[in-house]
């Protein structure tokens, strides 16, 4: 019977042996034997308690003896992974609110666009004394009445030139910039997550004001915030790329508090780049690109694809002390060319991990031949 | 002979009780067929139950509580109580095992009741009174059963060091000799579960052993 107790201690066998081995002083048995006996005429029935098991399987030894010790069995790995599993979740959770409200917030300002373009068109349309009385609500409905059909015609007519002359008068810097391909750079450093909502504000207003990328302008974090102020902590461009199917992990790595990225605005004039004599290429929209494609990949949008990459590129430095440099070339597919390695990692092995790495992030197709980033790499 | 309880008892005569009269002169009767014949007003069939488990009830009794008195009481309490409770014996386990259940839950309450009126444990210790009997013969070597002697007291004092969960396990497979299965069906546990409880209070009585100066260097091939 005891066969089973291998491998144990051959010292505790033993003495569990000479215990074994010990004779006890014994009662008289018949006597014993006697007395139950005599009892069993009145033997009270047994509880429950006294044919219950007296030691049940616990839960902790169930899972200490399934598992070895609980603790032990957890290797880093498995909480690296479980941890990233439940940012992920999170993040979706928060880009899919940021989405609706950045759906939201571009409704609005379709709207506003809209009716001011139609203020604008119905003031240049109705310069007459007879257009003059349409402030006031019973003119308008008596200038509706009686012509509204030829109104609306040239209201429409009119509106077209406007936004035509609305638009090349307040061309974007972007079109503008590229009759300059060389025009010098422009740092940005971003230093959390919050401001990286901040820079694309600018972008928004400008492209909320232009009559044909009001579908999509790039989101306001005072917008969302005002919405889901939860939601800030991830970027705009974060939360386009979360709608994007095709990079739905695209916010899983917004740059942290320690990362910089410096984004090179520098860019030669491409074949698809917009010229005064051509009709200019709208700013890419990136929840929903209407037509064609950008000049080159929105700040935000370049931030996400880096963001989303650069904590594996982090995950090769780790145990280095030095951050490192890489710049990134994207080629016009939106996929990086060449990432090129400077600082603490240059030459080392880590270098073609965090290449290897940088080179997964992906932007949308953009029309110059090549857009180059700067990324600060540090270490985990 | 085919049947394993029978068998058993055979090859551990030193905890059969009713050797001397039933063995080898008539014909032995299953514990279920014991059983049976109880429930059916066989008085005889309940006696020759407790002929047959008394000794090896008393000696886990005696280990559990540690005081000769305590343990009769409690092994005569077991087989009242069995009887009163033979019509609730379902036949899914054996017998002896349902009987090891009763004495163990006995035990435990003797046990407890004891820790609510007396602080100090019993001053009577029926295991360290029977180290003193030799009883294997080592008094040919004065010097090896002093050792023994030391050995087994300070497994003693190890085992009362255990839970009641890992003491009352390792007392039913390695001092009472149960197998694991039996163990498992008398705690009501998996025979995995016993197991683990087994190897975990021996490697306590290891480093407890250790600690006393019970290195493996003193052990006999």
């Amino acid at each position: 019977m005891s066969g089973e107790h291998e491998p144990d201690s051959k010292l505790v066998l033993r003495a569990e042996s000479l215990a074994r081995a010990l004779e006890l002083r014994e009662p008289d048995w018949d006597a014993f034997e006697q007395r139950v006996t005599e009892r069993l005429a009145s033997a009270p029935p047994a509880g429950e308690a006294l044919l219950a098991p007296p030691f049940p399987e616990l839960e902790e030894e169930r899972r200490t003896r399934s598992g070895g010790e609980p603790r032990e069995s957890v290797s880093l790995a498995d909480l690296a992974r479980a941890t990233v599993a439940k940012r992920a979740e999170n993040e979706a959770a928060s880009v899919a609110k940021e989405s609706l409200a950045l759906a939201s917030q571009q409704r609005a300002q379709v709207e506003r666009i809209a009716e001011r373009k139609s203020r604008a068109a119905a003031q240049a349309a109705a310069p007459t004394p007879e257009a003059q009385p349409a402030k006031t609500q019973p003119a308008r409905t008596n200038v509706w009445d009686s012509r509204g059909p030829w109104l609306g015609v040239a209201v429409a007519a009119v509106g077209l030139a406007a936004s035509f002359g609305l638009y090349f008068a307040r061309q974007p810097p972007n079109t503008v910039v590229v009759t300059q391909p060389a025009l010098t750079s422009t740092p940005v450093t971003v230093t959390s997550a919050a401001r990286l909502g901040e820079d694309p504000k600018p972008s928004a207003r400008e492209a909320a004001e232009l009559p044909g990328n009001a579908v999509a302008p790039a989101p306001s974090a005072d917008a969302v915030a005002a919405i889901d102020p939860p939601a800030t902590a991830l970027s705009p461009a974060g939360a386009a790329s979360g709608v994007n199917s095709e990079r739905p992990s695209a916010a899983k790595s917004v740059p942290t508090k320690a990362e910089r990225v410096v984004l090179d605005e520098s860019r030669p004039a491409g074949p698809g780049a917009p010229t005064a004599a051509g009709k200019p290429q709208l700013r890419p929209a990136e929840l929903k690109p209407v037509e064609g494609i950008s000049d080159r990949p929105s700040t935000g949008a370049a931030q996400a694809a880096v963001g989303a990459v650069l904590g594996a590129a982090r995950a090769c430095l780790a145990g280095q002390s030095t951050p490192s440099s890489a710049t990134l070339v994207f080629g016009s597919d939106g996929e990086v060319d060449s990432v090129r390695i400077t600082g603490g990692a240059a030459g080392t092995p880590a270098a073609a991990c965090v290449e290897s790495a940088l080179k997964k992030a992906r932007v949308q197709p953009f029309a110059a031949p090549s857009f180059s980033l700067g990324v600060t790499v540090r270490p985990l | 002979l085919s049947n394993p309880v029978v068998l058993n008892y055979l090859l551990v005569p030193h905890q059969i009780g009713f050797r001397s009269r039933e063995l080898p002169y008539m014909p032995q009767r299953t514990d279920r067929e014991l059983v049976e014949a109880a429930r059916e007003g066989d008085a005889d069939a309940f006696g020759s139950l407790v002929r047959r488990h008394q000794k090896r009830i008393f000696r886990l009794t005696s280990h559990l509580l540690r005081n000769p008195a305590e343990a009769e009481d409690v092994t005569q309490e077991t087989f009242v109580r069995a009887y009163g409770a033979l019509a609730r014996f379902d036949g899914r386990s054996e017998p002896f095992t349902w009987i090891y259940r009763i004495a163990v839950n006995l035990s435990l309450n003797t046990l407890r009741s004891r820790k609510n009126t007396r602080s100090s444990s019993p001053p009577d210790d029926p295991r360290i009174e029977g180290l003193l009997v030799d009883t294997h013969g080592s008094t040919a070597n004065p010097a090896e059963a002093t050792a023994d002697r030391e050995l087994a007291i300070a497994l003693l004092d190890g085992l009362n060091g255990l839970s009641d969960t890992l003491r009352t396990t390792l007392i039913l497979v390695g001092i009472d000799g149960l197998s694991h299965a039996e163990a498992a069906a008398v705690l009501g546990c998996p025979e995995g579960t016993v197991a683990w409880r087994v190897h975990e209070a021996r490697r306590k009585l290891r480093q407890y052993l250790t600690s006393r100066g019970h290195g493996e260097e003193q052990q006999k091939p």
